[in-house]
């Protein structure tokens, strides 16, 4: 399905759709607050009290909801675009899966409870030894199969440790804290964890859009592309890198969120003529707003539950993996 | 434009399928690469594009081919697989408007005489009267051809093309020899595997056979696609039709139809 808009007008259309998803986001919660107030008049016009829920509960909330999203979709559709196939998306390499056992490793050592930043660095780390390790299992090879198979051991042994981690802790609190932990969240974030995540997406970002040309040229196959002069080595290693600081950083803040790089990439993916450099900005966009709205969902719908964001987008995009797994099925088939 | 091949030599795995093919184009000429399947053509073919890995030493106007930088040679020469790969169903203008990558800097702004390039491939492939459609919604022939315009889009000076008339009716196989012809006049070099043995001796400027990957023979259509020659490669008869304005060469067994 092909649905003609002009790129420059969906990006504006995707700008002003994040705005007005953040603004909606630093107004909800328990106390109503009208953004341009604040801005506008000057912190005078609002109690102090409401001037410090703005910037020191729901500013940062409202950002990470934002770089967060972005750096899930663009991880995600740089993925699809590398790995050619609707079905990728960051969790596919591992990375997630490592990112969260580092931080399960922080919580169950009690390192987290010492040391605040503990957490969101073991995470990083746990990301980062996740990509060394790809490399190793992938070697120099550009193949896609080993790449996702690598992904797939990954997951796996990262999965058994965690597990092992939950076995083995002997405080009934801590197990509960992890399993909280890995629903994903944005409650109760500060400006810490912006600040730590923020460097790390942004450098990952880059690295991502550096592929775009890369992945309108592997549209042809490798083949084509290496003889249109694309460096696959160069390529892979930008993905890689750049979905373990991104991702890496992003699960550090915010627990596992997944389905986020599965689902917008392929809900944008017919408005920007299936080609992929324009998909990675879109899905950058993209990945905010759904980000923002679930966020939003989570305190709108049950302000009362502490509902977890993770579960509000595993609700979404579960039941659209399986749709777009029949799709891919049945597309295959003819 | 030169390309020298001495003594190339390449593996699949732990299967040598190419013996020391020695290949010295010096001037444009269109060659037909001929052979049974599994003769190594492919290969052959993958290992000029830099695809395959290789021993043995191959110029491309005096500079051996491992000097060049990927994005270099991108401009030099292009490549056609067999396979015709799209992975998403990409507007078919903008299929054909990858071919002007190479040519292209950074983020890949198309310059007004790319899109005069890129009209001019399709139109020359016969692919301009659906430019907007999405590629999936193409048929096969209409796929090759588009992908035909992609590779000329990229503009080299040697155009490496993988069996490119599979799945053309008569008329398009027809057109894309004319076409490479056209090419040749322009001192281009196009290097395409056949299995048309019909086409290849009626278009072909120059023909060279492999078989279990050895060069055995190399030169003009009428000296080498000889019915003995044939015989020992394909293992089939021929009949042979001089016309005046060239040879065409038709693989039959007269036995078999009474």
């Amino acid at each position: 399905m092909q649905i003609k808009i002009p790129y420059s007008w969906l990006m504006a259309i995707l700008v002003a759709l994040v705005l007005l998803l953040f603004a909606i986001s630093i107004s909800i919660g328990h106390v109503w607050l009208n953004p341009l107030d604040a801005l506008w008049s000057g912190a005078g016009s609002i109690s102090a009290a409401d001037h410090l829920i703005l910037t020191e509960i729901r500013l940062p909330r409202a950002v990470l909801g934002l770089i967060i999203g972005a750096a899930l979709g663009l991880s995600g559709a740089t993925l699809q675009g590398l790995l050619r196939n609707p079905l990728a998306e960051p969790g596919l390499l591992g990375i997630s899966a490592s990112a969260s056992l580092g931080a399960v490793l922080a919580i169950y050592t009690g390192l987290s409870a010492a040391f605040a930043y503990a957490l969101p660095i073991s995470a990083l780390l746990g990301a980062l030894v996740a990509v060394v390790l790809l490399r190793a299992l992938a070697g120099k090879s550009a193949d896609i199969l080993t790449i996702i198979l690598s992904g797939v051991a990954l997951t796996s042994l990262a999965g058994a440790l965690t597990s092992l981690t939950l076995n083995m802790s002997s405080n009934p609190f801590a197990a509960l804290e992890i399993v909280f932990w890995m629903l994903g969240s944005l409650a109760d974030r500060s400006w810490v964890h912006v600040g730590m995540a923020l460097p790390f997406i942004l450098l990952g970002s880059v690295l991502l859009l550096a592929t775009a040309r890369a992945l309108d040229a592997l549209s042809l196959g490798q083949d084509v592309a290496r003889s249109m002069g694309v460096n696959l080595n160069r390529t892979n290693l930008l993905a890689i890198f750049g979905t373990a600081l991104s991702v890496g950083a992003a699960t550090a803040v915010s627990g596992a969120i997944g389905f986020v790089g599965l689902v917008v990439p392929h809900l944008l993916r017919p408005l920007v003529g299936n080609r992929p450099s324009h998909l990675l900005p879109a899905s950058a966009l993209g990945g905010a707003a759904f980000l923002l709205l679930a966020d939003i969902a989570v305190r709108f719908v049950f302000p009362d539950k502490d509902l977890k964001l993770g579960v509000i987008t595993a609700l979404v995009g579960a039941p659209f993996f399986f749709w777009l797994l029949h799709n891919v099925k049945k597309r295959t088939q003819l | 434009m030169t390309l020298t091949l001495s003594q190339l030599s390449a593996a699949l795995g732990k299967q040598t399928v190419l013996h020391d093919v020695s290949i010295a184009c010096t001037k444009p000429e269109l060659i037909g690469l001929i052979g049974p399947n599994g003769a190594g053509k492919s290969t052959l073919m993958r290992a000029i594009a830099g695809l395959q890995p290789f021993s043995g030493a191959m110029q491309l106007n005096g500079r051996p081919s491992t000097a060049y930088r990927a994005d270099e040679l991108a401009k030099l020469l292009a490549f056609l697989p067999q396979e015709r790969i799209v992975h998403w169903p990409l507007i078919a203008y903008d299929v054909v408007m990858l071919g002007r990558m190479p040519h292209q800097s950074g983020f890949g702004k198309a310059s007004a005489h790319d899109h005069e390039v890129v009209k001019a491939a399709m139109h020359t492939m016969e692919v301009a009267s659906f430019a907007e459609r999405p590629f999936d919604q193409l048929s096969g022939g209409e796929q090759a051809r588009l992908l035909i315009a992609r590779l000329l889009a990229q503009e080299p000076d040697i155009i490496i093309a993988d069996e490119p008339v599979n799945g053309l009716d008569p008329a398009h196989q027809i057109g894309l020899m004319r076409t490479f012809q056209a090419l040749v006049a322009q001192g281009k070099t196009v290097i395409t595997s056949l299995h048309d043995l019909s086409l290849a001796s009626y278009w072909c400027d120059r023909i060279i056979v492999l078989k279990e990957g050895q060069l055995i023979a190399d030169g003009s259509p009428t000296d080498v696609l000889t019915a003995a020659r044939i015989r020992g490669v394909y293992g089939v008869e021929t009949a042979h039709l001089t016309l005046p304005q060239g040879s065409l060469v038709v693989p039959t067994d007269l036995a078999d139809r009474k």
